[in-house]
């Protein structure tokens, strides 16, 4: 907490002579509140938990085969047996340790949903950014293919590309790409048409700059933002999606260790709850954790709450 | 129908030619809005040519048309003799990209996501097609920076960091990068406050003077065009009423809306006189009135000027009037 | 209305203090007297004065201009006598209104003298309407709640104050919508609004910036009238000083939140005293000869953040001497009845000022 709450306000600015100061109002308490909302991302406490949260992950997935007790796919333990000291998550119906599968999963989920979010904002906001810029028919093209995809609910969609695709985790990347870069699009056009007529385009164009020069040197740098934060948000939406797919039966094949599927056999196994429960919590805290971050970089980069954490 | 300001500046040549021109905005399932009408003007090689006129007059249309922002809809802009081709698709020829454009709100003219110096430095080699390597680049920026009273070791900062004065500057250093011939000022003054007007204002007429460019100076704030501009061409309600040498029309105007505009200046140390108003408001452009676009509100009206277009006439050489009751003057005798 | 240039209005012209048919200034019982205002901000670099110690007075049927830039707290110092600073702001001093304390009232009696009493024009006509309301809505809206006046009744009224500030066809104005007027039509029902309750002044914060300058004339001539035949107060806050020379009786020049000079507008612009008074008058494109460049002043207003020790103008001050850096200068009373907050002086011709009690402690 800042020092101005230490000293009272008329010893800070010394008022002398017939100093008759107002009281404390409640719009002063409220400024110390929101005060508190623009901190930094770094100093935020939700933004913090994510990030923490975020970097365990990462590290989990990186040192993994460290980390497992056992190999994921090794049958070697009892069958469904509940958790203890060996097997600290249990096992499953094939005798595996759901410990070392979960953090094994996190060596697909987290990579994964990154690529593809990864592909699908370069791709969306790439079409986007054209259609935003060109106007007239190539806007309307792109915008109505994407407005195509926008009228399915995201995982009915992805189900019936993946099925077509036919059941393979590959596909199931493919699908989740395809329908998430409208989303992309959509921001990324908004975007570029409320910058393509400021007057630093302008001026870039009356200095001779060609369509495409404007869209990546000056247009860039001013749509990433916002870009980035749909992109971090979308990372969890990305692990949900797979998940999803994967759990029906449609992403990763078994014997393939992913959360999504182990939720699926944990269904299938309802008294041996923690064969679903695990790969659940992971999936979860995953997910929570890019929510948190995405909204803090949202607030990092609204611009009026922005110039005020500047400050 | 209309003035033509044509004088051709000190040496003759004329950098900027616009002849009758007339740019209208469509609107659906209406006539067109005329912003601007039958408008001639000419800008010579070092002189400032003023443009002044009120809200609604047109004068950034027009301005906007100068530089091929927008198309007209009738009549020509020349630049060097060259018909000007408003910007569509691709890049702006080569030949063109000497003739620049300064804005009005220095904050939005610079990207506010890119470093100063890149900006500029852009501006070299789009403006002019130099082939430079970045050391070279670095030094003419910094030159340039130096040029416009800011120091060259700002070139890494972004525009936020600085005050509206200094950014119009910045903004100026990038329309010189480009080592333009003429250039036409969009109320380049008019969001600053009033030390950074004052300076700004005594930049681009130093700049002008230095390098023969020529300068179209639209403003609103008559003081300051009297100050800077050669000539002064006064516009309301989409025609040039009156153009002329800026200290012939100031001291004595030829058109009765030239007269409303100066009286109604307020003036400093006049001793508590109150500014002469001038009554009614802009008309609808949608609704133009019938013969003269002034008679409405002029004090001077007659029943001619109700249906009758007035021709320009020169009441003195280079100085015009759209007014029918103007009346040629000899040189120098009321 | 005559248009030819130079023409003296038609009605008597503003001098100071001694014209005739001019609504009097009288010192004896002055509207709005305000002493040693001070407003303290919140800064993210800790606490500092926006208004430092500010003092002025207006008299019944005066027209008090407040001249500075950005940055010298005009728009605070009027804000803070309606009580409408932002969050955080805390003010000391005094500021009273026919005799009543303003500071510090509660929210309810601040409410009786807000827009009954005391009325606020703003710089922006587009703004000061709401959109998407009617004309009669907006105007009587206010002063039913402060007058209780039936519908009629303020329907009434406010064709009253729309044909008083020239609205041509009030009656059919009244139901229109405000984008249905230009700029100067918006900015003439603003002040319509805020007469509407009859107060006794009118604070006019830049009112005539954002218009064109023969619409500017028309609001000048308009304030003027209303002071003239309703005894309305104004108090106009601009930077512009053609606009302070035509209209304002007595200007205060407010500087880094002090004042630096007060007094009556002919003696105040026709002879400056204080180097920043000077400094304006010197820097507007009147002032030098056709032809030869403006004579700004050097540098730029400092902001809350960066204000200089001692006197705030010192560094942008030629005539700028070591106590300047250190002490803030005092505001004293000269033998022409100004006062003028500047230790050096140097603007004097041939007397030195009265060595009169200083009025007020900054």
């Amino acid at each position: 907490m800042s020092t101005a709450d230490a000293p009272s306000f008329e010893a800070g600015t010394g008022l002398a002579g017939n100093g008759r100061a107002a009281p404390e109002t409640d719009a002063e308490r409220l400024t110390r509140q929101d005060r508190a909302a623009l901190r930094p991302p770094w100093r935020q406490p939700l933004a913090l938990i994510g990030i923490s949260i975020i970097v365990v992950w990462i590290l989990v997935a990186i040192f993994a085969p460290l980390l497992a007790p056992y190999p994921p796919n090794l049958q070697f333990g009892p069958l469904t047996a509940a958790p203890s000291h060996l097997y600290l998550f249990g096992t499953d119906e094939l005798g595996r340790d759901v410990f070392s599968r979960v953090l094994y999963g996190s060596r697909l989920s987290l990579p994964l949903a990154a690529l593809l979010v990864a592909v699908a904002m370069f791709l969306g906001s790439v079409l986007g950014a054209i259609a935003g810029f060109s106007a007239g028919a190539v806007d309307s093209v792109i915008m109505r293919i994407a407005d195509v995809v926008f009228a399915f609910p995201g995982i009915i969609l992805a189900l019936a590309i993946a099925a077509a695709l036919g059941a393979q985790l590959r596909n199931a990347v493919i699908a989740v790409i395809i329908v998430s870069w409208p989303s992309y699009a959509r921001l990324s056009r908004g975007l570029v048409l409320g910058a393509r007529s400021s007057e630093y385009v302008t001026s870039a164009r009356l200095l001779g700059s060609s369509g495409w020069r404007t869209m990546w040197v000056e247009l860039r740098p001013n749509i990433a933002g916002p870009i980035l934060v749909l992109a971090a948000l979308d990372i969890g939406n990305a692990v949900l999606l797979l998940s999803g797919l994967s759990f029906l039966g449609l992403g990763a094949q078994p014997p393939t260790a992913e959360w999504g599927s182990m939720v699926a056999e944990g269904a299938q196994n309802f008294n041996s709850w923690w064969i679903g429960l695990f790969p659940g919590l992971a999936i979860l805290t995953v997910v929570l954790a890019f929510n948190f971050l995405g909204d803090a970089l949202r607030d990092m980069l609204d611009p009026r709450t922005a110039r005020m954490i500047r400050k | 129908m209309s003035v033509t300001a044509n004088d051709g500046g000190p040496s003759g040549r004329s950098l900027l030619e616009l002849e009758d021109l007339d740019v209208s905005y469509a609107r659906r399932g209406h006539t067109p809005v005329r912003a601007v009408i039958g408008a001639s003007l000419t800008v010579g090689v070092g002189e400032i040519v003023g443009l002044v006129g009120e809200s609604g007059c047109g004068k950034s249309t027009l301005g906007r048309a100068a530089v091929g922002l927008l198309r007209p809809s009738a009549g020509e802009v020349r630049y060097r003799g060259e018909p000007v081709q408003a910007l569509w698709r691709g890049p702006r020829p080569a030949k063109f990209r000497s003739l620049q454009m300064v804005f009005q709100d220095p904050y939005s003219s610079l990207n506010p996501r890119r470093r100063v110096g890149r900006q500029i430095a852009d501006a070299i080699r789009l403006g002019t097609g130099a082939r430079i390597d970045d050391r070279a680049a670095t030094a003419r920026v910094g030159t340039l920076l130096e040029r416009v009273g800011l120091s060259a070791a700002i070139a890494h900062r972004y525009p936020h960091e600085f005050s509206g004065g200094q950014c119009q500057r910045i903004a100026i250093a990038r329309v010189l990068a480009s080592e333009p011939s003429c250039i036409v000022a969009d109320e380049p003054i008019s969001s600053l406050d009033a030390s950074a007007q004052a300076q700004i204002a005594n930049l681009l007429a130093g700049i002008v003077a230095e390098s023969g460019l020529g300068m179209l100076f639209i403003s609103h704030d008559l003081s300051v065009v009297r100050k800077i501009a050669d000539r002064t061409i006064v516009m309301y309600f989409g025609r040039v009423v009156e153009s002329g040498v800026t200290e012939r029309i100031w001291s004595d105007p030829a058109h009765p809306y030239t007269r409303g505009l100066i009286g109604a200046i307020p003036k400093p140390g006049a001793g508590g006189s109150l500014p002469s108003e001038l009554t009614g408001d802009v008309p609808d452009p949608a609704r133009p009135p019938t013969g003269c676009r002034f008679h409405p509100r002029c004090p001077e009206a007659i029943d001619r000027c109700r249906t009758e277009d007035p021709p320009p006439v020169e009441v003195e050489p280079g100085w015009q009037s759209l007014c029918l009751r103007s009346e040629p003057r000899r040189a120098g005798v009321r | 209305m005559t248009v030819s240039p130079g023409a003296s209005p038609t009605g008597p012209g503003l001098a100071g203090p001694a014209a005739p048919a001019a609504a009097p200034a009288t010192p004896a019982s002055p509207l709005l007297v305000v002493e040693s205002l001070t407003v303290a901000l919140r800064t993210s670099r800790g606490i500092r004065r926006a208004v430092d110690g500010i003092s002025f007075s207006i008299g019944r049927g005066e027209i008090l201009g407040i001249a500075g830039e950005s940055g010298s707290g005009k728009t605070l110092t009027a804000l803070s006598l309606l009580g409408l600073l932002p969050m955080g702001a805390r003010t000391s001093g005094s500021v009273r209104f026919e005799g009543r304390e303003l500071l510090g009232l509660k929210k309810r009696e601040l409410r009786d003298v807000r827009g009954r009493q005391v009325a606020l024009v703003s710089q922006d006509p587009a703004t000061a309407l709401h959109p998407l309301l009617r004309i009669d809505v907006q105007m009587t809206e206010h002063v039913r709640a402060h007058l209780g006046l039936s519908k009629e009744q303020a329907d009434e009224r406010a064709i009253e104050m729309l044909t008083a500030v020239r609205i041509p066809d009030p009656g059919s104005a009244l139901f229109s919508y405000p984008h249905q007027f230009s700029g100067g039509m918006r900015q003439r029902i603003a002040i319509a609004m805020a007469l509407a309750c009859e107060p006794r002044l009118l604070i006019a914060d830049e009112p005539t910036t954002a218009l064109d300058v023969t619409v500017q004339a028309g609001i000048l001539r308009l304030l003027d009238r209303l002071r003239r035949e309703r005894g309305v107060s104004v108090m106009i806050i601009t930077h512009d000083l053609g606009v302070m020379s035509s209209i304002a009786d007595r200007i205060c020049v407010l500087y880094g939140g002090r004042v630096a000079e007060y007094g009556a507008t002919p003696d105040v612009l026709g002879g400056p005293r204080h180097p920043y008074t000077y400094g304006l008058m010197q820097s507007l494109p009147s002032a030098s000869a056709a032809g030869a460049a403006m004579v700004p002043i050097q540098g730029a207003p400092p902001s809350l953040d960066a204000m200089p020790a001692g006197c705030a103008f010192h560094p942008r001050c030629e005539w700028a001497e070591e106590r300047c850096r250190t002490v803030v200068p005092t505001l004293r009373a000269l033998d022409d009845g100004r006062r003028l907050a500047c230790d050096v002086d140097p603007l004097v011709e041939h007397e030195r000022p009265l060595a009169g009690a200083p009025v007020t402690q900054s």
